[in-house]
Order: structure tokens, then C-alpha cells, then sequence
């Protein structure tokens, strides 16, 4: 695979690299799926009929924790991404693009702490 | 001549009794009398005997059966009339119900038809979800991910590569938890939809089972007059009938022509719609119970995670440092 090797680290930035970009290819994709959820209906037109009051509480919270879920999980694995890329400027030596990149990164970490 | 009633002594000397036989007379009287007190004595000694006894067992009686009332009130009418008036709150909070159900019929039938869009929408959303942790399972799988350390054909090993291949696994968990909500959501508003149909539905019937006997009333009132049709009610009307008014006749053919059994078929209608009335509430409750499920469902998140898997949080997971000297590393592990 043409890797690296340091001490009982070896590293293939190739390898590396590939993982970071599935990690930010798939994660606008969980940001689709919150938009399907959010365009959906149901919550709106519950709000004026008592077919289903039980239900549709409990429908409601589903739905927000389906939310958060998917706009956690878009910015966590888009910042897993971040991680492997800034590992791969590490690994290369690139010195001042890797602390431009941790920097960037450990302010992505605090952002997820203020998500919904 | 004066005649004088003898005395009771004299008339007895006069009937040859004499003096002695007269005190042994009156000895056997008095003993008579005696012995007279005595069994009347005792007769009403024995009768207050038996009047005691009598209300002794009469009031045993009436206490017996007291007790008895009172059990049976206490275990059988009591409860019957505490069922009955269950039942008829019910019967009350049903028709209430069926009443809104009329009365919110634009905004619940919108709600249906928002349910069904959304039990679509929930299946393509399960079918993104999936699609997107088989993405992430396929590539890990590929590239040697799902092996650890040396054990792995990949060139990227080491404490870094190592918390990597630990925390992967539990994204794909997260996605598989995505497609779970979206399969669970969209068959409960599956089990919803069909509740909320089969109510409106029974109302349907009940509509058109009005619409069949307005039509009947309208046909046989205004083109066929002096008819009484109907399923199986009465037979045509005359103009006239001998000892009722023509008023009477009048209204009596503005009447309904609903027979009785277009009226049987109308109350078991009615009965169906409180049938489906009952049976929304039960699926309603059912449903609530299992999305209260879905709700607390955590899988594969630690108590740290919020709704998504953190690997970021986790401080043995790979991570940039700064070291003494001012360089970039990348830390994990026991190495942190």
C-alpha cells in the first residue's frame, strides 16, 4: 500500500485520506434525511384535532429527537472527517495547515456541545 | 208486703245447705280460683315464653337477612351499579367523542391524509438510512476496517488507527437506529391511518344509509303522492281516511318514509361508528405506549452522547495535540 512507518505507527495517507472523504461524502446526507423529516406534516395538522392526542405527542417528540439526531449526526461525522484530515497533515509534515486544521477542529468539538 | 232479695247465706240455708258445708264450698272455690291463677299464671308465663322466642327468632331473622342485603348490596348491586355507572360515562365520553369527530371532520380528516404522506415520507426516509450505513459498513468492511491492529491487512495500524477501528462500528449503529425510528414511525402511523379510516369510513355508511332515505322521502313524497314506501314500513296512504282530519293525513304523508328497517340499518351503523370510535381510542393509547419505545431508545449511545454517537467526546479516541515544542500530534489511547 506504499505506507509509512514510525516506530510501531505505520500510516498510509492514502488510506487515511479515503476514510476522511466517506466521512464528509456521507454526512450531508443525514442533513437530506432531517430536511425530509422536517418537511413532514403530521405535527402541523395535529394541532387542531384530537383524533389521536396520545399518539401524536409522543409523535412529536419522536420526530424532534429524530431531528437532533440526524443534525448531530451530520456535524459529528463530518468532523470524525476533520479529524482524519487533519491527521493526514500531520502524518505529512504539513505543519502550519495542521494547526490551522486542529484549530478548526477543537472549535467544531465545542460547536457540538451547543447542539440541539 | 215487702219482698227482699235473701242474702247469698240465707238463700243457701233456705236451699238446706248448712253452715259447714257452706265454708267447705267456699274452700273449694277459693282453691278453684287458686288453682284458675295458677294456670293462667303459667298459661301467660308460657305465652310470653313463646312471645320472646318469637321476636327473639324475628329480629335473628330480620338481622340475617339485613346481613344478607347488605352483602349482597355490597358485593353485587354495589359493584353493578359502580359498573353501570362506568359504563355510562363512557357511553357519554364516547358519543362526546363521536360528536367531535363531526364536528373537527375537515381538520381530522386532513390529519389522515397528512398521516399517510408522512408514513411515505417516513419509508423513503428509512430507505436513505439504510442506504447510508451500508455505505459506511461497505467501505470500513472494504478497507480492512473491521479488523484491529496488526491483525488487518491495511498499512494504517497503531493507537490512532486502533480507537479509529473502536468507534466506527457505533455510527453504523447510529444509521441502523435512523432506519429502526423511520420502520417503527411509519408503522405506527400505518396502524393511526387504518384506525382513523375505519372511523370515518362507519361515518360514511352512516351518511349515505341518511342519503338512501332522503332520496326514498323525496321520490315517493313528491312524485309518487299519497305513497308511504320505505323498507318496510307502512303501505300507501289515502287522501282520506274516516275519523282523521285532512291535517292529519297531510302531515302524516310529509312524514319520513324511512321504514323500520331502513331505521335498523341506520342504529347498527351508528353502532359501527362506536365500534371504530372505541377502537381509535384503544390503537391511540397502543401506539402511544409503543413510541414512548421508540422515544427512549439509545441504542449504541454511551450516557454521554446526546442523540448521536460522540466518538469526539471519548478522550481515547484519535485526536490533534499540541505538544511542549509547538508541534502537531495526533494522540489516542493510553497515549493521551
Amino acid at each position: 500500500m506504499g505506507g509509512r512507518t514510525s516506530g510501531a505507527i505505520s500510516y498510509s495517507l492514502a488510506e487515511i485520506r479515503a476514510a476522511a472523504g466517506m466521512w464528509h461524502r456521507v454526512s450531508p446526507q443525514l442533513t437530506q434525511i432531517d430536511a425530509m423529516v422536517q418537511g413532514m406534516s403530521v405535527r402541523s395538522a395535529a394541532a387542531s384535532t384530537d383524533l389521536f392526542p396520545s399518539s401524536i405527542v409522543k409523535y412529536a417528540a419522536i420526530v424532534a429527537n429524530f431531528d437532533a439526531s440526524c443534525q448531530e449526526g451530520a456535524a459529528i461525522t463530518d468532523a470524525i472527517g476533520d479529524t482524519l484530515d487533519t491527521a493526514v497533515l500531520v502524518y505529512s509534515h504539513s505543519e502550519q495547515a495542521a494547526k490551522a486544521a486542529a484549530g478548526r477542529l477543537a472549535q467544531k468539538i465545542r460547536d457540538l456541545g451547543r447542539l440541539p | 208486703m215487702t219482698d227482699q232479695m235473701p242474702t247469698p247465706a240465707e238463700y243457701l240455708a233456705q236451699a238446706g245447705f248448712s253452715a259447714t258445708t257452706l265454708a267447705d264450698l267456699q274452700q273449694k272455690v277459693e282453691e278453684a280460683a287458686a288453682k284458675i291463677r295458677h294456670g293462667l299464671a303459667k298459661a301467660g308465663q308460657q305465652i310470653q315464653g313463646w312471645y320472646n322466642a318469637l321476636v327473639k327468632a324475628l329480629t335473628e331473622w330480620v338481622n340475617d337477612m339485613w346481613t344478607r342485603i347488605q352483602s349482597f348490596w355490597d358485593s353485587s348491586i354495589q359493584p353493578w351499579i359502580e359498573e353501570v355507572k362506568k359504563i355510562w360515562n363512557l357511553v357519554v365520553e364516547l358519543v362526546r367523542k363521536c360528536i367531535n369527530d363531526l364536528r373537527n371532520f375537515r381538520a381530522n380528516v386532513q390529519l389522515l391524509i397528512n398521516i399517510h404522506a408522512d408514513m411515505l415520507s417516513w419509508i423513503e426516509v428509512g430507505q436513505v438510512a439504510q442506504q447510508w450505513y451500508q455505505d459506511v459498513e461497505r467501505f470500513h468492511i472494504d478497507n480492512g476496517y473491521n479488523m484491529v491492529g496488526l491483525s488487518s491487512s491495511r498499512t494504517w495500524v497503531g493507537p490512532a488507527a486502533d480507537s479509529y477501528v473502536s468507534l466506527w462500528p457505533y455510527q453504523v449503529r447510529a444509521g441502523q437506529r435512523l432506519l429502526k425510528l423511520a420502520e417503527q414511525n411509519s408503522a405506527n402511523l400505518g396502524h393511526l391511518l387504518t384506525a382513523g379510516a375505519a372511523l370515518y369510513v362507519a361515518w360514511g355508511m352512516v351518511f349515505l344509509q341518511l342519503l338512501a332515505i332522503l332520496a326514498t322521502d323525496i321520490v315517493l313524497g313528491r312524485w309518487l303522492p299519497g305513497s308511504r314506501g320505505g323498507g318496510g314500513g307502512g303501505g300507501p296512504i289515502p287522501d282520506a281516511i274516516e275519523g282523521l282530519s285532512s291535517d292529519g293525513i297531510a302531515a302524516a304523508k310529509r312524514g319520513s318514509s324511512a321504514g323500520a328497517g331502513d331505521v335498523r340499518t341506520l342504529m347498527r351503523l351508528l353502532a359501527t361508528v362506536a365500534v371504530a370510535r372505541v377502537v381509535v381510542q384503544k390503537v391511540d393509547e397502543q401506539t402511544a405506549a409503543a413510541m414512548q419505545t421508540l422515544v427512549a431508545n439509545r441504542d449504541g449511545m454511551g450516557s454521554g452522547d446526546r442523540n448521536w454517537p460522540n466518538p469526539l467526546a471519548v478522550k481515547e479516541f484519535m485526536h490533534p495535540t499540541i505538544d511542549p515544542n509547538g508541534r502537531v500530534r495526533i494522540v489516542a489511547g493510553r497515549y493521551t
